[in-house]
């Protein structure tokens, strides 16, 4: 008959005893390591609470002060740099009328509509060929987007043509 | 012993629940986990340095503003702080004399303010850049908190003259030199003929002329701090040297004159 021997020798239950401990140890250890999260946690929101006093104290006191002079002068700045862009230049536009005008043509009335940036001419000539040449003399400039003749009239007592032209600027 | 054999199961299994349900989620669990107090304070402190640099850079634009009076005074004659219409009826009476014409009409009214303008807008930025830590949700635009608008009031001018063209010219050369802020709405060049005139060389000009104020800043917004310039430590001298050189004609002051009569009635002499 076979004998079959049931009782652990010495050096496995050292092993497993030795085991046990390492465990026991790595529960502590994680235990250890729970507590410290959880304190290291509520220090960090002290130093967040104590930072953001500090950050909002400095923050309302910004509001009072030059800070008020600082940006009132910096919002003149912004509105005068956007102020400078807008302002055309009234005497290149009267300039470029002048330059465009043909002979035999005279001006009665110049408006500038800034709203449509245009300008409305209301000329005389002496003849319907000075009036072809004029309308011809805007359209070779460079300077205007759209030149919009209007209905002529002849005066027969002063032997003119009346018409009106719109130019447009761009 | 039966006990004894079962330690070392129980052991794993409460270290890995342990592990699993509460030391991971203390480390880091999406809102505040160690990891995420951490990194919130981290940008506290962020947002504090930044604060510190704003105070140090008012302190720096404040000292600038302080040391050049005079050459600031170029914008806030270009855009004045109060409507100032005395001055303007007066400098554009001047100016039409000095072009040799004479006045038919300078009238000042009060225009509706328009939609102000927004202060320059900021983009988007990710929670980890939003002013207040606690704010630190979904993305959020910068300029969250109100801030002061900037909102010029309008004046218009209508202002008529006559005179001849060359006249007329230079006067419209002088508006626009003029150091304030000024824009021809319409400007109406017409002759001024009679019946049996063919030619006139006597013109009327009619003008419609817009210029601005700005009130002065009384109060400041909350959000007005994180405005750009307050991480600036200089201002954009840029606009104001461009405002010398186009803009060289100056408008003068109003001499308060000669006042009190003992019957208003009477012109004063």
């Amino acid at each position: 008959m076979v004998n079959i021997n049931l009782v652990t020798d010495g050096k496995n239950r050292e092993s497993i005893g030795s085991g046990v401990t390492g465990l026991f140890v790595l529960l502590l250890l994680v235990l250890g390591l729970y507590a410290f999260l959880v304190f290291y946690g509520k220090s960090l929101d002290k130093k967040a609470d104590s930072l953001k006093l500090d950050y909002d104290s400095k923050r309302s006191s910004l509001v009072v002060g030059d800070s008020k002079k600082i940006l009132d002068f910096q919002n003149r700045l912004t509105l005068a740099k956007e102020s400078m862009t807008k302002e055309r230049d009234m005497k290149q536009d009267i300039g470029k009328v002048e330059e465009a005008l043909a002979a035999g043509v005279y001006l009665n009335g110049y408006v500038y509509d800034d709203a449509t940036k245009s300008i409305a001419l209301d000329c005389y000539s002496d003849s319907y060929e000075s009036v072809a040449r004029q309308i011809l003399s805007f359209k070779s400039s460079d300077y205007f987007l759209s030149v919009l003749a209007g209905e002529t009239k002849l005066d027969t007592k002063s032997s003119r043509v009346s018409f009106p032209i719109i130019l447009t600027i761009k | 012993m039966k006990i004894k054999i079962l330690v070392a199961p129980a052991l794993i299994i409460m270290i890995i629940v342990l592990s699993v349900w509460f030391v991971y989620p203390a480390y880091t669990n999406g809102s505040d986990g160690v990891k995420e107090k951490k990194q919130k304070l981290n940008e506290q402190i962020r947002l504090s340095d930044n604060l510190d640099n704003q105070i140090s850079n008012i302190g720096k634009l404040a000292a600038y503003l302080k040391a050049n009076t005079d050459q600031n005074a170029v914008v806030f004659d270009y855009i004045p702080k109060n409507k100032e219409e005395e001055k303007l009826i007066e400098n554009l009476s001047l100016l039409a004399k000095d072009s040799g014409l004479s006045v038919l009409n300078i009238s000042v009214f009060e225009m509706k303010s328009e939609e102000p303008t927004p202060s320059p807008v900021l983009p988007p930025v990710a929670p980890a850049e939003v002013a207040t830590p606690e704010a630190a949700s979904p993305v959020v635009p910068a300029q969250v908190l109100a801030t002061t608008k900037i909102a010029p009031k309008k004046v218009r001018v209508d202002f008529s003259v006559f005179g001849d063209y060359g006249g007329i010219k230079v006067l419209v050369e002088k508006i626009q030199k003029a150091n304030r802020f000024n824009k021809f709405s319409t400007l109406e060049i017409k002759t001024l003929l009679t019946e049996e005139q063919l030619v006139s060389e006597s013109l009327s000009a009619k003008m419609v002329l817009e210029f601005n104020y700005l009130k002065e800043l009384t109060s400041l917004a909350e959000g007005d701090i994180d405005n750009p310039i307050f991480s600036a430590v200089a201002f954009d001298r840029q606009i104001m040297d461009e405002i010398g050189k186009k803009k060289n004609i100056d408008i003068r002051d109003v001499l308060p004159g000669q006042k009190g009569t003992a019957n208003p009635f009477l012109m004063l002499k």
